[in-house]
């Protein structure tokens, strides 16, 4: 059976789709669009192709190899596409929250979080990395349990196209039953902010229920608004900086660290991590604001 | 693949930064008094405790000196937003004074060279001197961990 490449046939609807919210984040002014920004975040969208088509066919080879050890012979049939659906968004889910966990993956990931707006054009600064970082080995056990190399490339393209219509501030909330299951704007705004509450949650791709097992979850909350970016806010619209900012910051450390101990916890720690134990960590920061925010309590009472 | 998969993203981006162009979005922040560096300090920075701050002529990026640890915040506009950086000992490079500009080099890559036009020679050869204790390999300033603090 030969799939289309849902997200060839998307392209076109991205296009008009960032360029309709252009104009209606204008007329409610609404100072969702920066040009530089935009720019930067488009040309990581052109890059992520380029190295897309680039390592292609590496991955493919991959899966069919551990496809070749399948456990099960499962086809194309209507209740495979069912089963890839859920298992590849867990998959998802997994590779999401590893690339937010440890650093080797972080400087991956780290380029689609680094823009203070949070808008269409936001969903497609994607990485340069993530294939080189060997980010894809998350969904090598659908190939092994035997789903067809080629179904789990459909349904992880439709899982970036679900995903590219979240990254919008113009959408509020949808319906309470659709908020429930699904990956939302308003779950996945709170995915990109870096307000400690908010810190780290919410990796799910298009079902949110992932994050709801996991203990991951957290409601964005109307009286405190996202403030999005990245903890250590990026300086620059640069391209190359941006894909490759933390990938440098790792050679940095691990040239200057210690011992081995120093050199695994750089790499593989969580970002932020640093050998004293007072990195600038997510649970170090959310910690913080627990502190903060218990004190405060303590002195209004 | 044929050449329209190639052409299509290529002219996509560029239709759509030709439209947020003509929709008026090439903006700046300004950064318009203490009272607002405070307040985004307080919010990406709560443990930052503002105290001498100086704001450049063109309002565009700022520097503060901590009260408490020896260390500054540097605001800077990049596009509409402000960044914040927080340079501790060993994050600079260098400080230099060019006319009324301070320049500041720092070792982190997302944000390299920080231009602050203060407008002002003597107070940009003032707050270079001032930032020497923050320097790679810098002597250590008399006075300890307060000393940025304290030379002025």
């Amino acid at each position: 059976m030969t799939l289309p490449d849902p997200v060839a046939l998307a392209v076109p609807a991205f296009i008009v789709l960032v360029i309709a919210e252009v104009v209606i984040a204008r007329l409610r002014n609404s100072a969702s669009y920066e040009l530089r920004d935009t720019t930067a975040s488009l040309l990581m969208g052109l890059g992520n192709f380029a190295q897309g088509l680039a390592t292609a066919g590496l991955l493919y080879l991959a899966t069919a190899w551990v496809w070749q050890f399948r456990l099960f012979e499962i086809g194309y049939t209507w209740w495979a596409f069912l089963a890839i659906f859920l298992a590849e968004d867990l998959c998802y889910y997994w590779f999401h929250r590893l690339s937010h966990e440890h650093r080797i993956w972080w400087a991956a990931h780290v380029n689609h979080h680094s823009s203070q707006h949070y808008n269409l054009s936001t969903a497609l600064r994607q990485t340069w990395t993530g294939n080189l970082a060997l980010t894809w080995v998350v969904w090598l056990p659908l190939a092994l349990v035997g789903f067809p190399p080629a179904l789990i490339i459909f349904e992880k393209g439709i899982s970036l196209i679900y995903q590219f219509w979240i990254h919008t501030e113009q959408v509020r909330r949808m319906p309470h039953w659709f908020e429930a299951v699904f990956n939302t704007p308003s779950h996945h705004r709170v995915h990109h902010a870096t307000n400690p509450r908010y810190l780290d949650r919410n990796y799910a791709g298009i079902l949110i229920i992932w994050d709801k097992l996991f203990g991951t979850f957290v409601p964005e909350d109307d009286a405190e608004a996202c403030r999005y970016g990245i903890v250590k806010t990026l300086g620059t619209f640069n391209p190359l900086r941006i894909a490759f900012h933390e990938w440098a910051g790792i050679v940095h450390d691990v040239r200057a660290a210690g011992d081995w101990r120093e050199r695994l916890g750089y790499v593989f720690g969580p970002p932020g991590w640093k050998p004293d134990g007072w990195g600038a960590t997510s649970e170090a920061i959310r910690a913080a604001w627990r502190a903060r925010t218990s004190a405060v309590g303590q002195s209004n009472t | 693949m044929s050449p329209l998969d190639l052409i299509l993203p290529v002219a996509g981006i560029a239709l759509i930064v030709l439209v947020v162009w003509l929709t008026g979005g090439l903006r700046s922040a300004t950064i318009d008094d203490g009272e607002m560096i405070r307040r985004h300090l307080a919010l990406d920075h709560p443990e930052f405790d503002p105290g001498d701050l100086r704001l450049a002529a063109d309002k565009r990026s700022a520097l503060v000196v901590d009260r408490g640890e020896r260390r500054i915040a540097v605001l800077f506009a990049l596009g509409d937003r402000v960044t914040i950086r927080i340079v501790a000992p060993g994050d600079l490079a260098d400080a230099a004074a060019r006319g009324g500009d301070l320049v500041l080099a720092l070792t982190d890559l997302g944000a390299r060279r920080i231009v602050l036009r203060l407008g002002d020679v003597e107070a940009a050869q003032a707050w270079a001197a001032r930032l020497d204790g923050l320097l790679i390999q810098g002597t250590e300033p008399q006075g300890g961990r307060s000393a940025v603090v304290l030379v002025s």
